[in-house]
């Protein structure tokens, strides 16, 4: 596996070099300060950028076109890491080498730049048809999360506890904002993203990577550099306790509590967390979460924890009848006072650790997470694998125990189940 | 042990049977780090009515699903996934309408893996403490079934469709359905399932094929099994007609879903055989509804549909066509999908291309063990073989066969379906 970063003059592109797929994949991403874009605007934009194009005027001939290369699936996405608002358009395709056409990687390629450089923009308007069915379709995804009860849960907690926050905003932007876009404004959007965001191209595959660049440099010019340095980090102010219960027409109860920190060093964002995820929630039925709320009480089907280290909190969530909830709560509080009092059998510890490494050799068959781990390493500081590897078995039970310090419990949400 | 060859994908897959009637299915790629092993019964969810030796059983809708929860758990009421965990490799179960799968993935140790799979499931001590305190938690599984609009239209569908197949109840059961399912149920549905004879097992990744299967050959001579039991299972005569011809339901969506399907006698079509049938049958849905097709373009341009997706199911002698859309105006979308199912066109340019569409993603398919193995497992229980010449398949589909299949469907056995967004104060 060979990795190489070019800087370019106004975007930079990794690439991973492997034969280990029989597919490649190329990926763009556009990044801003989430405080400096209108994220329904930005949002719109995206996903009008992947829907139609100057050459593509419907989806259905997107479609076509895409069908024609052999099934190439092209995608979009918005998220956030930190302050970083990341737009991003991926496109996965079969090696060269299994196609019989042999400008197949240049039409590829092609199909890439000729979509984001010239979208379906005609007299100074994004397509208003085209607009008209995304406007429609985002405001549906923006209520899709009240289908399910933990999804609802989540949003409506992470709204509550930090209203004030970027760490309470959703990616998608809001029913509000969306319906005062104009096609108007999707152009103006867009001049803004290509000329304020960062862009950086990731590239894995068994291809020429050289060459390979330089034909991307031939196709791709962004008119500017982006230079501002985005955290990728959103600390919040800690808050006092505080406990709110929502009625609800779910059949099931959700108990979600979150644990707020400051800053974790890099060693414990990188190294430390994983582990402490592990033994309290995340360890495949042995942690401790599944054993006091499952296992030995059969209070759930579910539970967990995790950490989210860009808005600095720690999440347990549990599914369960809303007659079991103060158990439940009491079973959580227990399980942190043990990563508190470094309460963890010896030999289980050791061999979480090692089943974290095992896990990372898992997540080198996927061609994804392979590039994401390089961009994340390169772009936001987070380990690549080979450090894990040195640094994972380091761990000591006396660092989680100084994380779990850092842990404040802050919000407790429960999402009650309706009337049967 | 032989070699069975994929035709077409350039794959291969070493197969053996035990002297006991294990069959050991393997496929390697040296390129990954990973290795998947599953061990599947056929035996499922939709098993609860069964004959041994002119003797009728019935069992609670749901214990298929319970014996998989309590077959994960140790004695001393730990879970078995721990046992995976010190091998450093993850390990799952799943039940199905008609299988029920124990599976680990991990990277190192292969042999370890498979002797823990082989020995914690294929042997079991019941203890009735740990099937106390594993009711609870299949309780709460069974209440999150009830807030999944899709699961509650899927199973309210084939009530909808079928008289009599066992395939309207959630396979984790009711609550109802749960709290009465004894030790009895789970042993006897072991003791009649779970048999290397009614069993395979299917090892993907990056392993030596060679060894897997002496291992496994080995492992098996040193246990013993009674003679299997060899259920039988009712002969369902479902009738033609379909038991209602339109149902609402309420549930957690927030748009209304409306859906299509259409009950079709097997019997009905072209005598072909079952792949090149459901081959056809997604690729003229597809043709007709999906993203190329003129129809759905008008459809979400005049606002009318969200979304449109479309499904071909296979349930016994029958298939179920159907197509579901989520919408803001149900009454007005159901008629103009019931009228375009009527009128199916077909068209040769888009199929074909579709067709080599499905040709790329059967070559970028044999890459993943995970996928692969799962592939595998769908395709020895429903076609009872791995399927050697599905490249073939596609690639024999002809403009006339697809025509022959499209003129017979009868489409006269038609249900509609609307999930409705639950009213405020319900």
């Amino acid at each position: 596996m060979k990795y190489k970063k070019y800087n370019l003059d106004s975007y930079d592109i990794y690439t991973i070099q492997t034969d280990k797929f029989k597919n490649c994949y190329i990926e763009v991403r556009f990044r801003e300060d989430v405080r400096n874009i209108n994220l329904s605007r930005r949002n719109l934009l995206a996903a009008a950028m992947q829907y139609t194009s100057l050459k593509y005027p419907t989806k259905r001939e997107m479609i076509i076109a895409l069908e024609e290369l052999y099934n190439l699936s092209f995608t979009n996405d918005v998220f956030r890491v930190g302050y970083n608002h990341i737009v991003s358009f991926a496109l996965d395709f079969l090696h060269p080498k299994f196609v019989k056409e042999k400008s197949y990687l240049n039409d590829v390629i092609g199909f890439l730049f000729e979509v984001l450089l010239h979208p379906h923009i005609k007299n100074g308007n994004f397509d208003n048809r085209s607009v008209a069915i995304l406007k429609e379709r985002i405001h549906a995804s923006l209520d899709q999360y009240k289908e399910r009860p933990f999804s609802f849960a989540r949003t409506d907690s992470l709204q509550r506890i930090f209203k004030d926050s970027v760490s309470g905003k959703r990616a998608l932007g809001t029913h509000e904002e969306l319906e005062q876009v104009t096609s108007e404004d999707l152009v103006l959007e867009y001049q803004k993203m290509f000329q304020d965001a960062h862009c950086e191209i990731l590239i894995i595959g068994d291809l020429e990577m050289d060459a390979l660049v330089k034909k991307i440099q031939n196709l791709f010019y962004k008119p500017s550099i982006a230079l501002e340095n985005i955290p990728g980090t959103v600390v919040n102010p800690i808050h006092s306790y505080n406990e709110e219960k929502v009625a609800s027409t779910y059949s099931q109860t959700q108990l979600l509590c979150y644990y707020q920190f400051k800053e974790l060093t890099t060693y414990e964002k990188n190294f430390v967390g994983p582990i402490f995820s592990r033994i309290l929630g995340a360890a495949n039925m042995t942690d401790k979460l599944t054993k006091y709320l499952r296992t030995d009480n059969s209070l759930c089907y579910y539970c967990g924890f995790y950490l989210n280290y860009n808005n600095s909190f720690g999440m347990v969530y549990v599914g369960l009848s809303k007659k079991e909830v103060k158990k439940a709560k009491t079973m959580i509080v227990k399980a942190m006072k043990e990563m508190l009092k470094g309460d963890i059998e010896k030999e289980y510890f050791e061999q979480q650790k090692e089943k974290f490494l095992a896990d990372l050799k898992i997540r080198e068959d996927d061609i994804y997470g392979l590039i994401d781990t390089y961009y994340f390493h390169e772009v936001f500081g987070n380990a690549l694998n080979e450090e894990y590897y040195e640094e994972i078995p380091k761990v000591t039970i006396q660092d989680l125990q100084t994380l779990a310090k850092k842990l404040e419990f802050t919000y407790c949400y429960i999402l009650e189940e309706g009337e049967a | 042990m032989r070699e069975i060859v994929l035709k077409g994908v350039g794959e291969k897959v070493y197969y053996d049977q035990c002297d006991n009637g294990l069959k050991i299915y393997v496929w390697v790629n040296e390129k990954v780090n990973t290795f998947k092993g599953s061990l599947v019964f056929l035996g499922g969810a939709e098993n609860t009515e069964f004959t041994v030796n002119k003797k009728k059983y019935s069992v609670p809708s749901g214990t298929a699903h319970f014996l998989e929860h309590i077959m994960c758990k140790n004695d001393d009421g730990s879970s078995l996934l721990g046992n995976f965990n010190q091998l450093n490799s993850y390990s799952n179960a799943a039940t199905y309408a008609d299988k029920t799968a124990y599976e680990f993935v991990g990277t190192t140790n292969i042999l370890g893996n498979l002797e823990l799979l082989l020995d914690s499931i294929q042997t079991k001590n019941f203890v009735l403490d740990c099937i106390e305190t594993e009711r609870g938690p299949i309780l709460e599984e069974a209440r999150m079934q009830e807030d999944n609009g899709d699961r509650l239209a899927y199973y309210g569908i084939n009530s909808c469709l079928f008289f009599h197949y066992p395939n309207r109840v959630c396979g984790v059961g009711t609550t109802s359905d749960i709290e009465r399912i004894s030790l009895q149920d789970l042993k006897l549905f072991y003791d009649t399932f779970y048999h290397p004879l009614n069993s395979f097992l299917v090892v993907t990744g990056n392993v030596n094929p060679l060894e897997v299967i002496h291992f496994v050959k080995e492992n098996q001579k040193k246990k013993k099994f009674p003679v299997w039991k060899k259920p039988c299972f009712p002969k369902y005569v479902e009738p033609k007609k379909i038991v209602c011809e339109h149902k609402e339901i309420q549930a957690n969506v927030e748009l209304p879903k409306v859906y299509v399907s259409v009950k079709v006698p097997i019997s009905s079509l072209p005598k072909k055989n079952i792949v090149t049938l459901l081959s056809i049958l997604q690729l003229v849905l597809i043709s007709n509804f999906g993203s190329t097709s003129l129809f759905r373009e008008e459809m979400i341009e005049k606002k009318l549909v969200l979304t449109l997706n479309t499904s071909v199911e296979w349930e016994r002698k029958y298939f179920v066509l159907k197509v579901w859309a989520k919408t803001k105006y149900p009454l007005e979308v159901l008629p103009i999908l019931k009228e375009k199912l009527k009128n199916l066109d077909v068209y040769e340019n888009d199929i074909f291309r579709k067709i080599k569409s499905e040709i790329a993603n059967l070559v970028l398919g044999y890459e993943d063990p995970e996928y692969v193995n799962d592939i595998f497992a769908y395709m020895i229980v429903k076609y009872g073989k791995i399927l050697t010449n599905e490249k073939e398949i596609l690639e024999g589909i002809t403009i006339k066969d697809i025509l022959d299949v499209v003129q017979k469907i009868p489409m006269d056995k038609m249900n509609t379906f609307v999930v409705n967004p639950l009213k405020k104060g319900d």
